[in-house]
């Protein structure tokens, strides 16, 4: 029974990317931004 | 012949594995196990012919730039675009290749190379279909934080408010929109202008909107929000909610990215200043020669950014000296 459960939870945890990929894809969005810092004449 | 597309279907196989669990991770906020995804598929991706299968690359440079780790995200966006180039024109083509485009031209204007960074974003600008909205605001916001670095403030506003128009023609909550609010904030910061504030602040509610409840308010693109808030705040002056804000910031950066990240040395100036505007000179030094380590570390000793932090740092260093 254990053993049964172990496995399952080993299932569960391996699924979930897939269930992901299934979803989304593996296209990431990538973050394009400014940083902001003070100007050098403003120290 | 059999035997070998056998072998390269199942490396294909492979590297699309590993980047599902990669862009799973870094959703999660698990970089270092991202990381890990990440370094296997791009083993896997030198051992394989890749023609035809393109867009893995510049999905692996993708998760690469979402990593942080922008000389990785080159190089594989580079070997896409030398895959596609050749390519005749069409929509398969041209789509892919323009992503490649940004990905390079973004990391080549973090490394200070703004010529090829241009000529790079210049061109997938010409690439993205006028129709694709969501590649036509990616290559915007890329354009102009190029622009706003290179001091062409007009141009850069032009391209984000192209690129929050095309977003908002998509409709629903794209997480690009944060984005585009966070970057018109950070241009009104350079502007000196206060009505920065109000980008900022729809920037962090449209991120909190977007991100899963796991790592939500925790995430450090949300931190990245509050870190141009941060900086606005201090340009009007209201010290104390800055420095919360700031410090806010720098705690998420330290846990999500550890502490020796580039965003950790963006928030050590913007509170080494502060330090410095309330009379605390010796503390402001510290920030800023912490902040100038990690700028070494993660930019180069030749990046415009170190050698100005650098006379910063001998500036502040005389007039101590001067004190004591």
């Amino acid at each position: 029974m254990r053993k049964f459960k172990r496995l399952s939870a080993l299932v569960a945890v391996s699924a979930v990317p897939f269930f992901f990929v299934l979803m989304t894809g593996t296209a990431e969005a990538i973050r394009i931004a400014n940083h902001c810092e003070p100007a050098p004449g403003d120290r | 012949m059999i035997a070998d597309r056998f072998a390269r279907r199942r490396r294909v196989a492979l590297i699309r594995r590993c980047l599902l669990r990669g862009v799973y991770c870094r959703r999660r906020g698990w970089y270092a196990e991202g990381e890990r995804w990440a370094r296997r598929a791009d083993e896997a991706a030198r051992e394989v012919d890749l023609a035809g299968r393109a867009t893995l690359l510049v999905d692996l440079a993708s998760l690469w730039h979402a990593l942080t780790r922008y000389p990785e995200s080159h190089a594989c966006a580079r070997r896409a675009a030398e895959l596609l180039t050749p390519s005749p024109p069409g929509p398969g083509r041209d789509g892919p290749l323009s992503d490649a485009l940004v990905r390079m031209g973004d990391v080549e204007r973090r490394q200070a190379r703004y010529v090829p960074a241009e000529v790079h974003l210049r061109h997938a600008f010409a690439l993205a279909p006028e129709t694709d909205h969501e590649r036509g605001a990616a290559v915007r916001l890329a354009l102009g934080v190029l622009c706003k670095e290179l001091g062409r403030y007009g141009e850069a506003e032009t391209c984000y408010r192209d690129a929050l128009t095309r977003l908002d023609r998509l409709g629903g909550e794209h997480p690009m929109r944060a984005d585009a609010l966070h970057n018109l904030a950070g241009l009104a910061h350079t502007r000196g202008d206060p009505g920065g504030e109000r980008y900022a602040r729809a920037a962090i509610e449209a991120r909190r909107r977007t991100l899963g409840p796991r790592p939500g308010p925790r995430h450090d693109h949300v931190a990245a929000d509050l870190a141009v808030l941060g900086a606005l705040l201090a340009g009007q002056g209201r010290h104390a909610e800055a420095e919360e804000t700031l410090h806010r910031a720098m705690d998420i950066f330290r846990e999500r990215l550890g502490a020796d990240h580039y965003e950790v040395a963006v928030c050590q100036v913007n509170l080494a200043r502060l330090d410095h505007l309330q009379g605390r000179a010796e503390q402001a030094g510290r920030r800023y020669r912490d902040a100038l380590r990690i700028k070494r570390l993660t930019l180069g000793p030749g990046h415009p950014e170190v050698r100005r932090l650098s006379a910063l740092v001998a500036e502040v260093g005389d007039g101590l000296a001067g004190k004591g």
